[in-house]
């Protein structure tokens, strides 16, 4: 075996090993024969295609034969993820008070309370959601809405928002501004959004529904208190942003799915913070600040995202 | 299956052009499809397949014989009907694309003819 040979085999481990099956001897013989003609070694465009069409055919993206079929997958993809994050969010409190209550861990550390509901009623949607069940889904997410609506209109969580009682004066403003600030509320508003459009499609059989519950777990756990974020929860947020970014820019090359869900979550995460600061800015009636403005920046250049990715699509179903 | 798209990419199409006289094997493909286009498409050997594997699936393109050279299996591709249809739509649609450009310049050369005095 030629050094070449070596490399070219190595590279085709970026496809599935059933397609390498297939199809590997075949893809050698013409790497090998334009390489003799052409160049000594594996150029860096062709290695480049080696990679990207075998990330493509792992993410099932070859498959999709239509702009239809893609809209579907992209759309399923992203309510799925928002939920998956949904899921993270509104258990990750829940995980913490249960980390402080173990013995050894009485820290002053005060965590937000939380509801039990939402994380309940988004693991159903979820499930339900990834056996393509989406009309259930779709009414569960609502369910978990209004979960939220419910636990940030009582009096019990109003002590988290003290610094809003100048919005009193319109009757719910202050629930509403609360509920604006949260993630759970965009992540099941958008999940919502991004539901309605695939209860029109015919009922699909899907393949490995369950690698979604497998995701959220995994979510979780890296999210929850462990020895690899160090027990802390500082980094937890801007290492969901960096890798949500890193998703949002590169994806559309590979999978334009991957681009656009990666950049409905993040903007799931960033409007919360957004809001927060706008309520806040406004009722203080302080000049603009920094922050608002870069959070507005990030989410224009994600709404481009979509934009770009969605003009991308139909160059990746074309022929 | 799908209905074939309005327009196709350019590989695409020197794909089923350099098909369109003779079954060919993949490193064939990407030498009849670069002289058909002047030197203009070099194929890459991940984007050749990943366009065979669709055409097949479009049924625009079908194995015609799979043989084992130097030990490897080698695949011939050959236009089907629906193909060689395909290709002939899309060359329709660019001769029908350029005589808009080429009947422009002709009606504006004329004028510019009748406009320029002797």
């Amino acid at each position: 075996m030629t050094g070449a040979e070596r490399r070219y085999r190595w590279l085709l481990r970026a496809y599935p090993r059933a397609y390498r099956r297939y199809r590997a001897d075949e893809m050698m013989e013409t790497l090998l024969g334009t390489s003799e003609t052409d160049r000594r070694h594996p150029d860096l465009r062709e290695c480049l295609a080696l990679v990207v069409g075998g990330l493509r055919v792992r993410s099932g993206v070859a498959r999709l034969g239509s702009r239809e079929a893609l809209r579907s997958s992209a759309l399923r993809l992203t309510a799925l993820s928002l939920l998956v994050c949904g899921v993270a969010l509104t258990a990750l409190p829940l995980m913490w008070r249960l980390w402080l209550l173990l013995p050894g861990n009485s820290s002053g550390l005060e965590y937000g309370r939380s509801s039990l509901f939402t994380p309940a009623w988004l693991l159903l949607a979820l499930v339900t959601a990834a056996w393509a069940r989406y009309r259930l889904a779709l009414v569960i997410t609502l369910y978990a809405l209004g979960a939220e609506v419910w636990h940030f209109g009582s009096d019990s969580v109003w002590y988290s928002a003290e610094y809003w009682t100048g919005f009193d004066a319109v009757p719910g403003l202050r629930t509403g501004m609360l509920l604006a600030s949260q993630l759970s509320t965009w992540t099941c508003l958008l999940a919502v959004l991004t539901m309605v459009p695939l209860l029109r499609e015919r009922h699909a059989r899907v393949t490995r529904p369950w690698t979604w519950l497998v995701g959220a777990a995994v979510t979780i756990a890296v999210m929850a208190p462990n020895p690899f974020n160090g027990w802390d929860d500082h980094l937890t947020l801007p290492v969901i942003l960096a890798v949500g970014l890193v998703a949002a820019l590169v994806g559309a090359a590979l999978d334009v799915r991957i681009s656009i869900a990666a950049s409905v979550v993040l903007s799931a995460l960033i409007l919360p913070m957004l809001a927060y600061h706008l309520s806040t800015q406004t009722l203080y009636d302080s000049y603009p600040a920094p922050r608002p403005l870069f959070l507005g920046a990030i989410l224009v250049a994600l709404a481009m995202n979509i934009a770009v990715s969605t003009v991308a699509a139909r160059r990746q179903v074309s022929l | 299956m799908s209905k074939p798209s309005a327009s196709m990419r350019e590989p695409t199409y020197f794909i089923l052009a350099a098909l369109q006289d003779e079954p060919l094997h993949g490193y064939a493909i990407v030498k009849r499809a670069q002289e058909l286009s002047d030197g203009r498409v070099r194929l890459t050997t991940g984007t050749l397949y990943a366009a065979l594997d669709r055409l097949t699936g479009e049924e625009m393109v079908q194995v015609a014989k799979e043989t084992v050279v130097n030990g490897r299996a080698r695949r011939t591709y050959e236009l089907t009907g629906r193909g060689l249809s395909a290709l002939h739509e899309e060359a329709a649609r660019m001769v029908a694309a350029a005589r808009v450009v080429r009947d422009r310049g002709v009606r504006s050369t004329a004028a510019t003819i009748r406009t320029v005095p002797a």
